[in-house]
């Protein structure tokens, strides 16, 4: 595992290069360019305000950017674990011409979409400004909330990379995984509200994006500190991190052979 | 000793046998066929072992299927071996296939960096080659066109020229010698001869058993992923074509 992590740390201006490369080709040929990480985002939520605060009449106040500040942040697991799906498979050729660590493509995937968050963020933050959020000191509290996410992504990615090469229709079930994940996460709606008390607790300690999401529009909206749950998500991040690279150091050998 | 720059003892490299065909469901009801059945390993390399001095050239031959490109992977680091070892000194460039890392949408240009910073080349050391692969491959203008509006001619130029012109220490070459259009083909031979002089160690796969005995130092024959002669080329090329003609 240790010579998993150095290997990619040789070999990290490559890494810088393929994130390069892969934002540069997001954004090619587009008029809006860049604009495009602010304006997919925006459009999703208004899409969601439509269907809950005008067809279903439901929300709460501030629900457009409550809804934003943790949908912005989903967004970048979302594709994080899409793209690692096949981020192995679809280099096949390249990985049977030249000799790359492999860990280097999960990596990639993770580094790409964090600076896609972090260029989302210049949508929130207009945003929170205008719809008069509570901005607190709390507010610096996203930085390790969104490193507990990250690390807890990163694990994902990494399994998913592995998985993705021994099975095919992966793919096909984390499309429809991940969604209903979503739709079971505090973002459309807020734990108080649609989860009854007596399951509140179990909810915030088996899905690890209860606390994260709440946590989120706490800091950011509600001016509100983030709860002990926190801490479990953060085990956990850390626990599928570990697990992640734990079975890429089994795998990483034998990838080239079995693509 | 001290100048081998390849070594390979008694290298295997074994491959699981994956389900491509499912056996179906129905056959697997009148069969009674287990998928999980039937051996699920096979050695597409084994008890290869072979020195190469700096400076010298490898031809390795054999039939379709013998194992070259796996050879080749395996001295490249893309596989490691499941049997014996392989021991390389200095910067191997596992070109295969030339053009497998490029990135359609992106320009030649920028994947002269990809390339090479995928086969583990600093970025300064890619951008002081730059005009030479520029040059070398012919393209003038198109290198600043995305390599999707590439003819494979094209595409095979600049995948030489890069290989050619980044310094590595070993080089790895599958079939290069047929790369373009007559022209270009005299000028990427005359290009292998002037790395095999500059004290580069060079492991040529080939069918062309023309040029093994014009490049090459010694001669690997494989049959069936094992070694079935091994020295000067001459007699290996030499009992390599009896072999063909009285297996017609």
């Amino acid at each position: 595992m240790k010579t998993l992590v150095c290997s990619l740390w040789r070999r990290r201006a490559l890494l810088w290069y393929l994130v390069w490369v892969d934002l540069k080709l997001s954004y090619r040929n587009k008029v809006l360019g860049y604009l495009w990480s602010l304006l997919d985002p925006l459009m999703l939520m208004v899409v969601y305000v439509i269907l809950v605060q005008v067809i279903f009449r439901r929300g709460e106040p501030q629900y457009p950017v409550l809804l934003f500040s943790a949908l912005l942040a989903w967004r970048c697991f979302l594709h994080s674990t899409q793209e690692a799906a096949t981020c192995i498979t679809s280099k096949a050729k390249l990985l049977q011409t030249v000799a790359v660590p492999k860990i280097i493509f999960p990596t990639q995937v993770v580094v790409s979409n964090t600076l896609q968050y972090i260029f989302g963020l210049g949508a929130l933050v207009p945003m929170l400004i205008l719809m008069k959020a509570k901005i607190t000191p709390y507010a610096l509290w996203l930085i390790p909330v969104f490193g507990v996410q990250l690390v807890f992504t990163y694990g994902v990615c990494l399994i998913v990379a592995v998985v993705g090469v021994y099975f095919r229709d992966l793919q096909n079930i984390l499309q429809f995984g991940l969604r209903m994940w979503w739709y079971l996460s505090p973002g459309l709606f807020s734990v108080a509200d649609r989860i009854p008390e007596r399951l509140q607790r179990l909810y915030m300690i088996i899905n690890p994006f209860a606390p994260l999401l709440e946590t989120y529009k706490n800091i950011l909206v509600r001016g509100k500190p983030p709860s002990e749950y926190l801490a479990v998500a953060a085990a956990i991040a850390v626990a599928i991190m570990y697990f992640g690279l734990w079975v890429f150091s089994r795998k990483e050998r034998d990838l080239a052979k079995d693509l | 000793m001290s100048d081998v720059v390849i070594r390979a003892d008694n290298v295997g490299v074994r491959f699981r046998l994956r389900f491509d065909k499912r056996p179906t469901f129905k056959k697997l009801l009148l069969q009674g066929t287990k998928p999980w059945s039937g051996n699920r390993e096979f050695w597409a390399l084994r008890g290869i072992s072979f020195s190469v001095r700096r400076g010298e050239t490898l031809g390795v031959i054999g039939p379709n299927g013998s194992g070259k490109s796996t050879l080749l992977r395996v001295i490249g680091g893309i596989y490691l071996p499941d049997e014996g070892k392989v021991e390389t000194k200095g910067r191997v460039s596992a070109l295969l296939s030339l053009t497998a890392g490029v990135q359609p949408e992106l320009s030649g240009r920028d994947n002269i960096f990809l390339i090479g910073m995928l086969m583990g080349f600093p970025y300064k050391h890619i951008r002081s080659h730059l005009e030479e692969i520029i040059e070398f491959s012919e393209l003038g203008k198109f290198i600043d066109a995305p390599v999707k509006t590439y003819s494979s001619g094209m595409l095979a130029r600049l995948g030489f020229a890069i290989a050619a012109h980044l310094e590595c220490d070993i080089l790895l070459i599958d079939e290069i010698l047929g790369v373009g259009d007559q022209q270009f083909r005299a000028k990427s031979q005359a290009k292998i001869r002037e790395l095999i002089n500059q004290e580069r160690t060079v492991i040529l796969v080939s069918h062309n058993l023309e040029a093994i005995r014009q490049f090459s130092t010694s001669c690997l024959w494989l049959d069936k992923g094992t070694m079935r002669a091994y020295g000067d080329p001459d007699e290996v090329i030499a009992s390599y074509e009896d072999f063909l003609t009285a297996r017609k």
